[in-house]
């Protein structure tokens, strides 16, 4: 018996050995392994008639040659998968399947909406056409003063010449105009965001588009500080660039909607200071041209340029790749 | 604006090197955007001309914002020779445009050249040397921020009038050139012609030349408004019209015109003779009361009254009693308690003040329906392959524009858009140089007649090789729109269009455009998101088996598909759930073959073969019947 088992072994190494493929190997499996009429199964099943001492000694012997067999076949198999071809080419590149893309633009608004909405801000929409009123006057940019040069504004032509300020059409510099705009027809305490497209006569370049995004914050309310517009608008940037360590910096500046002025720098590591945002305290003027009382309200608003943060997100070079359609560009994001 | 450093230091010998200068300015007073060799470029806002404008005042700011004292101060000339003779009257006609009038009569030996360190100066501030007056007159405007304007007194007849030019006036500067004035125009003139366009460009007729023995050094202050228009009417913007534009103060005339006295009595040797003042309203005080209270909510942190007090000092305003403030003549900028907030708070620097989470009450936020719809329909067009694009809101004249721009910034921009697809065709056209299936939309404003404007949604398919671009889009369209919830819409044929209406009302169109390979789709979008249904109901499933057949036939050219569907809905077969063309092909026999997939489907047993053939035969036999089909 125990020879009968010796010789399976050295039979199913042999056997094992010269196999050329896996198909043989598996052939060999069921020949000394296999359950109905495996050689070594029937040496096993043959222990039954044995006295119970031999059972004793045979038994872990089989097992033993069990044990050897099915490795033996096991690394055979695994030398064979190296050399042999399977039918299927199982390494073909995938088929392409045509994916859209959503705009960098969009993506990075909805960051930045998502953000707000998270911050308990409104999400307001407003017209890109708009009056020299709600874009200059009520935001205390006085009329034939050089500080209106700070926004170069393209008008719309106008068959008849305009009563006023209310009816003289302009494409809307800023998002600012929808500071007013909001609050005559809502009541403090609010925060709201308000995103969408805006214009300046400019020459085109890497930074400059005539068109581009911006989105414009309000928050007003009892006592709203500049300390509290610190702590809203370091969490938005935190957020928006988060995974990057990031430090900031706000600089005295003059926008005359609001009074203090502010812009916002920030600085990544090994960066330079870049410029995002412009910002300060909701300007007394500007409540009394919504019909608040300066008295009662306090509030800070802030614009920030759509393309200037994603330019920063994604590493983008120029301004215009945005606007021109190419979808080398767009797909990318 | 170019400041030197040498000069800022020699006021305020404490301030650090350039670039540590630099950067605490950035932060406190202003942007300095460049510094080279002696130079720094410096950002004046448009409310700080009137006291930041000069070396004067940015040494003052510098002081400030460096917690080191300032050493310069004007010398102001107490007892100078009035009305002595040598000046004739002055008349200002108007006070409300000229505030100021101050004009000094000096009697110079000889004018050379103006001292080395002088020019020096004049060159870092990016301004050219001519000779020693009018060296002068330009390094006291750099220095105190007052323009000056000297003229030769033996070329003025009669007194000084200060008065709007006439009609058709004109005038030839000290450069040469001759400006048309007009009634608009404020100028300087004696009896007989103009001298000088008020704050704006000195005259030729009254220009200091080397013969010149006496001049008459002018100090006067402008109506800002005046001298802006007046520089945009006549085209023609100096220094001196820029400082104006903005507004000065007319205290800042007597400081000018006395720091010019001295340099000129130090430098040219001249001798002062005379002096006139028409100021008929003095500039009044402006005290404003400072509220710590306000400041303390303002900025969200208490400031010690000390440092407010001594913040506000060295900014040179004067602390008369318990809160009250007087402002400095020169800050025309500060008028209301926000504005003296603010000085606080930049010279304590506003990166000292901790961030604050504000108290808000929880509420969900409001989002506009407008955001909520666009990034549903993104979000169901990028699924299905499309990309989106954003195109410029301007287009050429020719291109369909309702609204058109007064100063364009070229001709291919002159109008708005008034639809999409005008740029998604140029779209279309570029990725085609690239690719070979393109398939982008985007939803953006469009401009109409009337001031008008509407969010408009729009698609495109463009196929290179051709093949049935329109199918393309139609599915697609299709999805979208179910997946805006518009349930009940219908395509109906106008032309080569297809109009798509819901409610009754139009919402847009589809349409191939063979030439440029593409086909497109514009929706009024605003009108659409207004038809959209809001949450969707379950609708049962059938537990039993579905069963298909495909029934394949050719009809004529002209058979339309709209009418077969109609068709067909019209045999109202039970259990038909679902048409769809699978196969579409124009064949060289002039005919079209089709393949329709039919899907039976019962909610109440399992269908059986038979059914579905009887009704497969009789949609076969309205085929053949109505639409000359041949079933195959």
């Amino acid at each position: 018996m125990n020879k009968d088992i010796d010789t399976i072994k050295s039979e199913a190494a042999e056997a094992i050995d010269r196999a050329q493929t896996s198909a043989e190997v598996e052939a060999i499996r069921v020949r000394y392994l296999g359950r109905k009429e495996g050689l070594l199964n029937n040496v096993l099943k043959s222990l039954k008639d044995l006295p119970l001492e031999e059972k004793r000694s045979i038994g872990p012997m089989a097992q033993q040659a069990r044990k050897e067999i099915e490795k033996a076949i096991d690394f055979k198999l695994k030398s064979l998968a190296e050399f042999e071809i399977p039918e299927e080419d199982i390494t073909l590149p995938g088929k392409r399947s045509e994916t859209g893309h959503l705009h960098p633009l969009t993506k990075t608004e909805n960051e930045i909406l998502k953000i707000f909405a998270s911050l308990n801000f409104s999400v307001i929409d407003g017209p890109e056409l708009e009056t020299e009123y709600y874009n200059f006057d009520v935001l205390n940019i006085p009329a034939d003063h050089p500080a209106r040069e700070m926004w170069d504004t393209f008008w719309i032509k106008q068959d008849k010449k305009p009563k006023s300020s209310k009816d003289h059409y302009l494409l809307r510099t800023h998002t600012s105009p929808m500071q007013v705009r909001y609050m005559e027809t809502h009541e403090p305490p609010f925060q709201i965001v308000v995103p969408g497209r805006t214009f300046r006569y400019e020459a085109l370049d890497a930074s400059h588009e005539a068109n581009f995004s911006q989105v414009e914050g309000l928050m007003v309310g009892k006592d709203v500080s500049f300390a509290n517009f610190k702590f809203v608008i370091e969490q938005f940037l935190k957020s928006f660039f988060r995974g990057k360590k990031i430090e900031f910096r706000f600089r005295s500046s003059y926008f005359p909607f609001v009074e203090p002025g502010v812009e916002v720098d920030i600085k990544f590591k090994n960066s330079r200071w870049l410029e995002v945002m412009g910002a300060g305290m909701v300007h007394p003027r500007v409540f009394e041209f919504a019909g608040y009382n300066p008295r009662d309200w306090q509030g800070f608003a802030f614009g920030v340029g759509i393309e200037r943060l994603a330019m920063i997100k994604y590493n983008i070079p120029d301004i215009r790749m945005f606007y021109n359609g190419d979808l080398r560009f767009i797909k990318q994001f | 604006m170019k400041f030197s450093y040498s000069l800022l230091k020699k006021m305020v010998p404490g301030i650090p090197e350039k670039k540590r200068l630099a950067d605490v300015l950035s932060v406190k007073s202003f942007e300095v955007e460049e510094v080279k060799a002696d130079a720094m470029e410096i950002k004046i806002m448009p409310n700080r001309w009137s006291d930041a404008a000069s070396h004067w005042g940015m040494a003052r700011e510098a002081a400030a914002a460096t917690g080191q004292k300032l050493s310069f101060g004007p010398k102001i000339i107490i007892n100078q020779p009035q009305n002595k003779g040598f000046l004739e009257k002055i008349r200002v006609e108007d006070p409300r445009l000229c505030p100021r009038y101050m004009a000094y009569y000096l009697e110079i030996p000889k004018i050379g050249e103006s001292p080395v360190w002088m020019r020096k100066m004049l060159q870092t501030c990016g301004l050219r040397p001519v000779n020693a007056v009018v060296d002068i007159l330009n390094y006291v405007m750099l220095e105190t921020g007052q323009p000056l304007h000297a003229f030769d007194a033996s070329k003025i007849k009669g007194g000084i009038r200060v008065r709007l030019a006439k009609a058709n006036e004109t005038m030839e500067t000290i450069d040469n050139q001759r400006i048309k004035l007009d009634k608009s125009v404020l100028i300087i003139a004696d009896r007989e012609k103009p001298l000088a366009i008020a704050g704006i460009k000195g005259g030729e007729s009254s220009k200091v030349g080397s013969g010149t023995k006496a001049i008459i050094v002018e100090s006067a202050n402008f109506d800002p408004v005046s001298i802006y228009k007046a520089s945009k009417t006549i085209k023609l913007a100096t220094d001196a019209s820029q400082r104006f534009g903005h507004g000065l103060s007319p205290e800042l005339c007597k400081i000018g015109v006395d720091r010019a006295a001295v340099l000129l009595k130090e430098i040219c040797k001249a001798t002062f003779l005379d002096s006139k003042d028409v100021y008929p309203k003095r500039q009044p005080k402006k005290i404003l009361k400072l509220d710590q209270e306000k400041l303390r909510s303002v900025l969200g942190i208490n400031i010690d009254s000390k440092t407010v007090s001594s913040i506000l000092k060295s900014l040179g305003f004067r602390l008369i009693h318990k809160n009250m403030v007087e402002v400095p003549a020169l800050r025309l900028d500060i008028n209301i308690v926000e504005d003296l907030i603010e000085e606080v708070g930049r010279m304590y620097d506003l990166n000292k003040i901790p961030g604050k989470n504000p108290a808000v009450l929880l509420a969900p936020p409001e989002i506009d329906d407008y955001f909520s719809a666009a990034e549903k329909a993104k979000n169901s067009l990028v699924e299905m392959g499309f990309s989106e694009v954003r195109n410029s809101s301007f287009v050429p004249g020719d291109a369909a524009g309702d609204v058109e721009i007064e100063n364009p910034l070229s001709d291919d921009k002159r109008f708005l858009r008034s639809n999409l697809i005008y740029h998604l065709r140029g779209n279309i056209k570029t990725n085609h140089r690239f690719l070979e299936n393109v398939r982008i939309f985007e939803i953006g404003k469009v401009f109409l007649k009337g001031f008008k404007e509407e969010y408009r949604l729009a698609m495109a398919v463009g196929l290179k090789s051709g093949g049935h671009v329109f199918r393309e889009l139609r599915g697609p369209a299709e999805n979208l729109l179910r997946s805006l919830g518009l349930t009940d819409y219908a395509f109906v044929p106008e032309g080569d269009k297809l109009r798509l209406e819901s409610d009754h009302e139009v919402l847009g169109y589809l349409f191939p455009e063979p030439k440029s390979k593409a086909a497109f789709l514009e929706i009024d979008f605003d009108k659409a998101r207004r038809l959209m249904e809001g949450e969707r109901e379950y609708l049962e499933i059938s537990p039993y088996p579905s069963i298909i057949r495909d029934i394949s036939f050719t009809v004529p050219v002209s058979a339309r598909m709209n009418l077969i569907l109609e068709a067909i809905a019209d045999l109202r077969i039970e259990n038909l759930e679902d048409v769809d063309l699978i196969d579409y092909l124009a064949l060289d026999s002039g005919r079209i073959s089709l393949t329709l997939r039919l899907v039976f489907q019962s909610m109440k047993k399992t269908l059986s073969d038979e059914e579905a053939n009887r009704s497969t035969a009789k949609i076969a036999g309205i085929l053949a019947s109505d639409f000359e089909a041949e079933i195959r």
